[in-house]
């Protein structure tokens, strides 16, 4: 009923506004509302004569939609999820060639998939020091040690995306051994958001958590949290933005697509979010933010696709070194 | 005239709509736990419940949960009822504010001010950390028992009052003039007359904690407990196992069941009549004592009602991030959401008002089937209206999305299921909110009606509905105090576009982002209160009239 009603509502938005010349452009993202408020107002400033209708919701459902809606398609653009969360989908994607591909990271242009990298998440150890007995860890390394038993939390990779990225890492780091020891010294959350809140609140000293769910806290001013970029090398989770096969406005879209990835529009998306921005030029507004430059992290190349294609294994694998 | 219609028609009506929207799910959860990976019959799903050690861990948890928060609530609710029953106190006209903190106060609202208070980052915690003293581990067991003490006990508390209010003095001159001390005419003479009622609530309360959803994900992040873990297999990122949710599922079913009979048994063993009691006088205090009685009700009721104030100041206060920033005042929080998220507010007017619209429709009916027009349909129906009541909020929501994605029926993912859901929980109370006074009317005045000629339906309107009408509208106020705060059951079903103000609460608790949780809490609470205050102040509704 929900979905129908929304259709209409859409449907009705365009039929209302619709003076030919002025562009419309059907926008499905899952991004929080003020992250897409921000957007639409740059949108707006660049180019005023596109007007783009908003639909919100969670990634996963609004792809099912997308792919439900396949034989009259509203959405133009999809923004964003998870590169691997995008191959479940790929056929509802067109490929887009952006001119501002080539200002991207290679790791996060995808020139072989039917979408782009608008940002990434970075895994990084999140510390308390307030309940940090000793010397803060280092390296991934550092925390399989035994002596970290019991003080070291994550997601349970099954439940959360960010945390079997975080296992694949340590698996292409250190093998199955490593898979192991990590095993032998973790506890789990039952969600992604559980680790942050754990290690902010004090319950467990260092957490495996993404980038920008721990700096908010450091940017927000909690003196006590500290964020520490693995020195044998983090890994990165990126997140794309797509263009929808046979939508009603591809040429209006693809000016939108371009706006995305523009430097001005991820400028002032990582000051709010601080999500990682894609592109090369962004070392100001990463200052800026308080997160460190790209530069400085040491990155372990990760493919997504064998990640995703790995998973059933790895996570048999880490069911079994659990116990 | 027919014997069918109406009333045998409307009672069919009322038994399919139960029988399609709780029978139906519940037995197809039940069923589904003993259907393996494989499609067929299988005790898979409960090898693995008592053969790996979290499992049984979470039921242990659990019910020691149960058990601990119940007795707590026990000492409380009885202590306190017992200083208002018996003493005068200064302030005893406060403490019939005390049921309403509990209606307007939500549990997750609950949960979410003591965090506040004394989380990490809290007032307290921070207050003390300045003065260099450590404040003790808020998460785990501590806070959970704490919190839901604090949030359950005035169930007790208004059992306890009433029956102490019934109780016959004499029965304690008796014991006194008999040469018993005073303490001990307490323990063998007042205590065991108020047991069975205050056992009745405490059963509530054991259901109440074992099926809690909103303190205990908050709180418990190092105990696991069972509905935790239900709420986790189902909702899981990457699609989880049916069997294993229904096994959970059912374990949850299976273990207030228990209870429920327990307490049955128990009840029917003893068997109290009080003999138009003699109310006993109000002692006055003098003292030490006074001071002490006082002083520890007002103690109670103080914690009891700080949460609403600590949300309401979290509310005006500037945050970054995560972080906030005590003491600094800001409108932020409310301007974010007249920007962004009136829809929300909208969601949860629309579904509650037509959950309790629906409800209370049904309940009236029903009600007025299972008291006047008894049938031999109206024993199933009075069974029927008692299984929402060993379900918690999460497994009915499981119950009603796995059982409403196939079929002929298809409702999983629409607002209608969200409604559905809010109204049926409160179902069984709003039958009998709408009853209470239905034993009163008389049969003859409606027989006299017919005989005179009006059809009975006509009756029905023009001469019992309004007589049931005070009965209706605490039915209304409370259902709609209860579908307002929904959580449990709605969190497991919601769709992108259907959030309502307790699931966006929770989102934002989830993410850290305690300031802007606030001011949606304080609209909740403000939506919850107004029809409350309407009904007690302009239509004199007494919602705890026991």
């Amino acid at each position: 009923m929900k979905v129908t009603l929304l259709n209409i509502a859409a449907a009705a938005m365009i039929a209302f506004s619709g003076v030919a010349s002025a562009g419309e452009v059907n926008l499905y993202t899952s991004n929080s509302e003020d992250s897409v408020a921000l957007a639409l107002d740059i949108i707006r400033e660049k180019a005023p004569d596109i007007k783009v209708n908003v639909i919100a919701g969670g990634s996963g459902s609004l792809l099912r939609r997308i792919d439900a809606e396949k034989d009259a398609t509203v959405a133009d653009l999809f923004w964003s999820s998870g590169f691997s969360t995008l191959t479940g989908f790929s056929n509802l994607f067109a490929k887009y060639d952006s001119p501002e591909v080539d200002n991207l990271y290679p790791a996060l242009q995808a020139k072989d998939a039917p979408w782009t990298g608008t940002n990434t998440h970075v895994m990084v150890l999140m510390v308390n020091k307030d309940v940090l007995e000793g010397d803060a860890p280092t390296s991934w390394q550092d925390i399989m040690d035994e002596s970290w038993k019991g003080k070291v939390t994550m997601a349970d990779p099954a439940n959360s995306s960010s945390a079997y990225a975080q296992l694949y890492g340590i698996y292409t780091l250190y093998g199955e051994e490593g898979v192991q020891r990590l095993a032998d010294v973790v506890e789990t959350q039952g969600s992604t958001s559980g680790v942050y809140k754990a290690v902010a609140q004090g319950e467990y000293p260092v957490g495996m958590t993404m980038e920008y769910a721990a700096q908010r806290y450091v940017v927000g001013g909690q003196q006590e949290i500290d964020v520490l970029y693995p020195e044998d090398g983090t890994f990165l989770s990126p997140e794309g933005l797509a263009l929808i096969a046979n939508g009603p406005n591809p040429e209006d879209a693809k000016r939108v697509y371009d706006l995305l990835l523009s430097q001005k529009m991820q400028a002032a998306l990582v000051g709010l979010t601080l999500r990682r921005p894609s592109r090369i030029d962004m070392d100001g507004a990463l200052q800026f933010s308080g997160l460190p430059l790209m530069k400085d992290l040491k990155i372990i190349e990760v493919d997504q696709g064998e990640a995703g294609a790995n998973r059933d294994m790895l996570l048999e694998l880490w069911a079994k070194a659990r116990g | 005239m027919n014997r069918f219609f109406p009333w045998g028609f409307l009672s069919l009506i009322a038994l399919a709509f139960l029988l399609l929207f709780i029978a139906y799910p519940i037995s197809g959860i039940l069923m589904r736990s003993f259907i393996g990976e494989s499609g067929t019959f299988s005790f898979e799903g409960f090898t693995i419940f008592l053969s790996k050690g979290k499992y049984l861990e979470a039921l242990l948890n659990s019910i020691i949960l149960g058990v601990t928060v119940t007795f707590t609530c026990t000492v409380v609710g009885v202590f306190l009822a017992f200083i208002v029953a018996r003493y005068e106190i200064p302030f005893g006209g406060i403490v019939f504010l005390l049921p309403l903190s509990v209606l307007i106060i939500p549990e997750l609202i609950s949960a979410q001010s003591w965090i506040m208070v004394f989380g990490n980052n809290g007032l307290v915690t921070n207050a003390l950390k300045a003065l260099g003293i450590p404040f003790p581990r808020f998460y785990g067991w501590f806070g959970l028992v704490y919190v839901m003490t604090l949030t359950f006990y005035v169930h007790i508390f208004l059992a306890a009052l009433a029956a102490l209010r019934g109780f016959d003095h004499s029965l304690e001159e008796a014991g006194l003039s008999l040469g018993t001390a005073p303490l001990a005419t307490y323990f063998k003479v007042v205590f065991p007359t108020i047991t069975p009622a205050v056992l009745s609530a405490g059963l509530i309360v054991f259901t109440l904690v074992v099926g809690n959803f909103a303190i205990a994900i908050n709180l418990g992040q190092r105990v696991p407990l069972l509905s935790v873990m239900t709420y986790r297999s189902f909702i899981s990122e990457l699609g989880g196992n049916p069997t294993m949710q229904s096994t959970l599922a059912t374990v949850s079913i299976l273990l207030v069941a228990s209870v429920l009979f327990l307490q049955k048994w128990y009840i029917s063993k003893r068997n109290y009549h009080m003999v138009a009691g003699r109310t006993p006088p109000r002692a006055k205090l003098t003292g030490w004592k006074s001071l002490l009685a006082s002083g520890s009700a007002g103690f109670i009721i103080v914690l009891s009602l700080l949460p609403a104030l600590v949300v309401l100041v979290g509310s005006f206060t500037q945050s970054r991030g995560p972080v906030m920033y005590w003491g600094q005042f800001t409108l932020d929080n409310y301007s974010r959401i007249w920007e962004f998220n009136l829809a929300v507010i909208g969601n949860s007017l629309r579904f509650a008002t037509l959950a309790t619209v629906l409800g209370v429709i049904f309940a009236t009916l029903v009600s007025y089937l299972l008291v006047k027009k008894r049938n031999p349909l109206s024993a199933t129906l009075d069974y029927l209206l008692l299984l929402p009541l060993t379900i918690s909020g999460t497994v009915l929501g499981i119950a009603l999305a796995q059982g409403y994605n196939t079929g002929p029926l298809v409702l999983t993912g629409t607002a209608a299921l969200m409604v559905l859901a809010m109204m049926l929980r409160r179902l069984p109370f709003g039958v009998r909110n709408a009853s209470a006074n239905l034993h009163n009317i008389s049969n003859s005045l409606e027989e006299a009606s017919v005989s005179l000629g009006v059809p009975p339906v006509r009756t029905f309107f023009n001469i019992v509905l309004p007589l049931m009408a005070p009965g209706i509208a605490a039915a209304a106020i409370l259902t709609w105090v209860t579908t307002v705060a929904e959580l449990s059951a709605s969190v497991v079903i919601y769709q992108a576009g259907q959030e309502t103000l307790p699931i966006q609460i929770f989102r934002l608790i989830s993410s850290d982002l305690m300031a802007r949780a606030s001011a949606f809490g304080v609209i909740n609470m403000i939506i919850i209160l107004v029809p409350v205050f309407f009904g007690i102040k302009v239509m004199n509704v007494k919602l705890f009239s026991s």
